[in-house]
This record gives C-alpha cells, structure tokens and sequence, in this order.
C-alpha cells in the first residue's frame, strides 16, 4: 500500500516539474527499458483477440486493413498484424514513439505468438526472420507495407475516411479525458469502414496496482472528482485515469453509432475475461462501496469488479 | 537573414571555446554527459559469466586471431609492450561473459576506464585523427575483433564508431578493410545486442603473442552470415589519400538462400602512407555501393 502511495506521489511530483513528464518517459522507456516485458504480455494475449476477430469481423483477416491505435513503445503490432493479414497495417500512436531498442523482442514476439495453423504463413514469418537485425523500425514499416503515425491528436488522425476493417487499441483509452474518448470515437467511427470493427482494451485499475498488488485495484475510484482532477487532471499529467466505468464506455461509444456486440471483462483474482454476470459471482471487488466518491456509487456490482475489459464495437 | 548568423556565431563559439578549454577538460565533460545514463544503464548490460563454457557453449558461431605485434612501429618497443598490456587486460574482461537474448553487451561496462592505477600502460591511439600516445592505447584490437565476432556471429550492431585514419599499409590482410571499431571511454563506444534465440558466450584469450576471440553458442545457428566489403578505393584528395568501402552483411538459411543482405558500415578514412600504384590502379577500379 505505501509503495503505491509512494509513486503515486512521486508520480503527481514529477509531471508539475516543467519538463519532468517527458524526462520521465525518456527515463523509464529510453534508459531503463520498461517496456521489455510489453511484448511478452502481448504475446499471450493477441492468441484470444485474434480468435475473437475472426469470430466477429465479417470478412477474413487475410487482406484486411488493420490500424492499430496504441500507446507506442515496441513494433510488436505492425509484425503480427503482417502474419495476420499480410500487411502491417497502420499504427497510430499520441504520446509514444516506437522505441527501436525493442525491436529485436517485438519481431521475436511476433514469430513466437501462436495464431491459428491456417493464418500462419511460413514465407511471413521467414520475412519477420530477416527483421530480426535490423536497426531501425522504419526498415519494419518500409518492408511490411505499414504505416506509422507518431505523435497524433487522437481527435484528428492522419486516416483515411471508411479505409480500414478493424482498429485495435490496448491500454490507451482510458488516459484519455471523456471529451477526447468521445472524439476519439467519431474518428474511429469516420476511418472504420461499414460493418467493421473496433476492438479496444482498456484497463479500468488505478495504474498503481500494478507497482502494489497490495492497493485496492480501483483505488482511484475513493477520490472525489475535484480532488482528482486537482491531483491528476492536469496537462501533463502521468497519472491520469478517465475513471470511466465500462457502462459509460459503451454507452459513449453507441453515442457515437457504434453497436456493442461483445464486452469481455477481466476480473481478479483468476485474472480471466467473463461475462457480466460472471464477472458479478466471481470477481473480487475492486473496491469497498462504502469508500467509492459520491460520482462513482452508482456503479454496478459487475463494473465493481472488472479489473479491464475487452469491448467489441461494430460501426453500424 | 537572421538564422545564419546565429549559426555562424555557435560555430565561431565552438571553435574559440576548442582553442580555449584544454582537450583533457573538454573530454572530461563529455565523459560527465554521458555518466548519468551510464550509471542507469548499467544493470541492463551482460555482465554474468559462465563457469563452464566448453560444456555449456559447445558451437563457435565466429573466431578470429589476431598477432599483437607487427613489426609496424620500430624502435617503439615500449609502445608495444604497453599495447601487449592493454590488450590482455581488456581481453580478460570480457573473456567468459554471457551474452543474454536481447541483451546489449557494452565494450566500457566491461573494460572500463583505462588508466595506470587499473594496470593499463601507455600504447599507441589515435586522438581526434592524429596518432598519439595515450594511457591503455592499442585497446582498439580487442574491439575491432569484438566487432569482427560480432558481425560474423549475427549480433545487432547498436552503436560503432570507425577509425578515422588508417595508419598502416596491408599485410597480409585477411579481413576486408575498416572491419573495426574505435574506443574511447566512455564517449565512443561498441555495443550489440544478441537477437538470437539463445545467449551466446565470448571467449578471449592472448598466448603466444596472438590475439584470440570466440564466440560462442549452446546450440547450431539455423543461418549462415558472410560480411563483405564493396566498392573498395583509395582516392586521392586535396588533402591526401583516402580509402573507403562499404561493408554488408549477408544472411542466408542453411540451403543457401538469402534471408538478408544489409549495409553494415561506409569507411572513408585519410590514409597515413602513400598506397603502392598496385593497390590504387587495381582497387579503384571498384564499384559504388549497391
């Protein structure tokens, strides 16, 4: 509990410091190589996201035009979208860059992840092989036909209107404020063509969790909306958390003429994706309700205890 | 308007402060830039060493040696024997280090500063293209073969820098030209990073007056590394003789088709001697790049 207490405050510290967001970015992901165990994670993970891809998306994943809106750091997407469709697709990221100390581990990722024997091509992945020495992520994106957007505003991206079958975002989302996600929404909605689908990830725990297991994963959820905002809304904050429920996810999505057809949800301590009912029978909660902020206590017994979850929106 | 000559005055800045601060203070202070992230990164270096290599690390992925001395600077004995110093220490450091998968191995955090209290001698180096004498100078063959194995072992070069004279002429040459790497603690340094599918073990030895490195793996690569040089020349230029090439990489699996063919390194260099008219008619004669 005082380890999150303590980089929460260190956190909140560093990003008031002119300057100290974006040292602190270069020192994490650039020095220290935080974002070495990103790809593994992705690794086992992509396997259940492309099972459900292909269960929901109405065309086949061979050809299609994947963009892949991501915080940025490792070149693990545009390689295993390339095994996927043949393609690496487009990658749009806001805050990152893509790293290129990672790109030996996300090519590797990518030719270890286990997709399914009739979407796995021999020739791609002897084409990743080669990729294994180079230096740069350009050479990635020039071989693999992909693109790469760095540095985007989420509310006007460099993407063509209705080009694209499926958009995939992880652990994004969620730093972004309830006016941005909505924006963000009407361009996935504008760049999606019809009938395809968007498939985000968004991870609802107060971040640091994941430097405390001991801190109650919706923690954040204890402090009042101006408290909050004063501590963690400001520009250039690092810390920031739209504290959105996935009940508010979904109907800001729908807002904006999508169709939920799925919404997976993580929960704790199995660390598996249910349903809402199950999640509600199995799920640790997150927090105490008797700790939740006046905004919050409205919030179901399922949102409760969904640690993050996977929603699938179709552009109806 | 304004632009250039802002420009112009950083330059003029930057000469009078080189003409003004002495060489030891300006390299003190690109040593301190660099310290911080140095003193960070540390950690993340390959550092373990293997206890048993012969057992553990069976497959020698490249090897090369290297005789210390040449018979290149007569009369400089004492230079020599300095060089012959530097060489066995820097060798015994990295001797039996275990190069983890996707790990960066870093020629300084494993050799460290060369200088006298840490055993290193006086030897011949290079200093901003003129040579010199300077504490652990000849240090550069342990590099150079480190780059050597490197390439041939099919590590991902991350940071290299190439000598900027080449002081001898060719004898009995067995390596394409500028296949080596300059040092210089801690400012220019050799680092790769090991992208295969295991780790690899270097081996370095000195005995008998050669230089001997290994690199080493637990099992057989499943591809085949050839580096070569292209568009070789020595050219002749205001200021004297240069020589360049390009050095590629080539990468084939084991029934001989190509995987990757890439451009390593461009050499260009002033050159210390004058070139036989062999050496310049047959050679120049070469090719560009690809």
């Amino acid at each position: 509990m005082l380890r999150a207490l303590v980089k929460g405050a260190g956190l909140v510290a560093v990003a008031r410091v002119p300057g100290g967001a974006a040292a602190y970015r270069r020192l994490t992901r650039d020095v220290l190589g935080t974002q070495r165990g990103h790809v593994e994670k992705l690794r086992r993970v992509v396997p259940g996201y492309v099972e459900i891809w292909r269960q929901t998306l109405e065309r086949p994943l061979e050809g299609a035009r994947i963009w892949i809106h991501e915080a940025g750091w490792t070149a693990y997407w545009p390689a295993v979208c390339y095994r996927l469709s043949g393609r690496a697709g487009a990658v749009t990221n806001c805050e990152g860059r893509i790293h290129d100390q990672y790109l030996s581990r996300a090519i590797a990722g990518a030719i270890a992840t286990e997709i399914p024997n009739d979407l796995n091509d021999p020739r791609r992945i002897r084409r990743l092989r080669a990729l294994l020495w180079a230096r740069q992520s350009d050479e990635l994106f020039r071989t693999l036909e992909g693109t790469l957007h760095e540095r985007c505003v989420p509310t006007n991206l460099p993407l063509a209107d209705a080009s694209r079958d499926l958009c995939h975002s992880g652990g994004v989302l969620e730093h972004y404020r309830p006016d941005e996600l909505a924006a963000f929404a009407r361009e996935c909605r504008r760049v999606l063509k019809p009938g395809a689908i968007a498939s985000h990830v968004l991870d609802h725990r107060d971040h640091l969790w994941h430097a405390d297991k001991a801190y109650p994963f919706l923690g954040h959820l204890a402090l009042a909306e101006p408290l909050y905002q004063l501590l963690h809304g400001h520009r250039r904050s690092l810390s920031y958390h739209n504290r959105l429920s996935p009940e508010e996810v979904v109907a800001l999505f729908e807002r904006e003429g999508f169709r939920c057809l799925a919404l997976r949800r993580l929960v704790l301590p199995e660390r598996i994706y249910l349903d809402a009912d199950e999640a509600a029978r199995r799920g640790a909660p997150g927090l105490s309700r008797r700790y939740l902020a006046p905004r919050h206590r409205a919030i179901s017994e399922a949102d409760l205890r969904t640690a993050a979850a996977h929603y699938l929106f179709q552009k109806s | 308007m304004f632009a250039p000559r802002t420009n112009r005055l950083a330059v003029l800045a930057r000469d009078w402060l080189r003409r003004a601060v002495p060489r030891s203070v300006r390299v003190e202070w690109v040593r301190l830039r660099r310290l911080p992230r140095w003193i960070l990164e540390a950690p993340l270096m390959a550092r373990a060493r293997v206890e048993d290599p012969r057992r553990d690390y069976p497959i020698c992925l490249a090897w090369h040696e290297s005789p210390l001395q040449r018979g290149l600077f007569e009369g400089e004995t004492e230079l020599e024997r300095g060089k012959a110093i530097n060489v066995a220490i820097a060798a015994s450091r990295l001797d039996g280090v275990r190069v983890d998968r996707f790990q960066v191995l870093s020629y300084h955090h494993l050799v460290g500063r060369p200088s006298r209290r840490r055993g290193f001698a006086p030897g011949l180096e290079l200093h901003a293209g003129e040579p010199a004498v300077g504490i652990g100078g000849g240090c550069c063959q342990v590099s150079n073969m480190l780059y050597l194995l490197a390439l041939r072992g099919g590590m991902k070069i991350v940071e290299r820098h190439r000598h900027a004279l080449d002081l001898f002429p060719d004898r009995a040459r067995s390596i394409p030209f500028g296949l080596g790497a300059t040092v210089f603690y801690n400012a220019a340094d050799l680092r790769f990073e090991n992208p295969l599918p295991f780790p690899v073990l270097l081996r370095f030895d000195v005995r008998d007056g050669v230089l001997r490195g290994e690199l080493r793996a637990p099992e057989p690569p499943d591809f085949r590394v050839e580096v070569y040089q292209e568009g070789h020349r020595f050219a002749r230029e205001p200021d004297g003789w240069i020589r360049e090439n390009w050095i590629r990489r080539r990468f084939s699996d084991l029934e001989g088709n190509e995987l990757r063919d890439e451009l390593v390194a461009h050499n260009r260099c002033r050159v210390c001697y004058e070139p036989t008219s062999t050496q310049t008619d047959e050679e120049s004669r070469a090719a560009g790049p690809r």
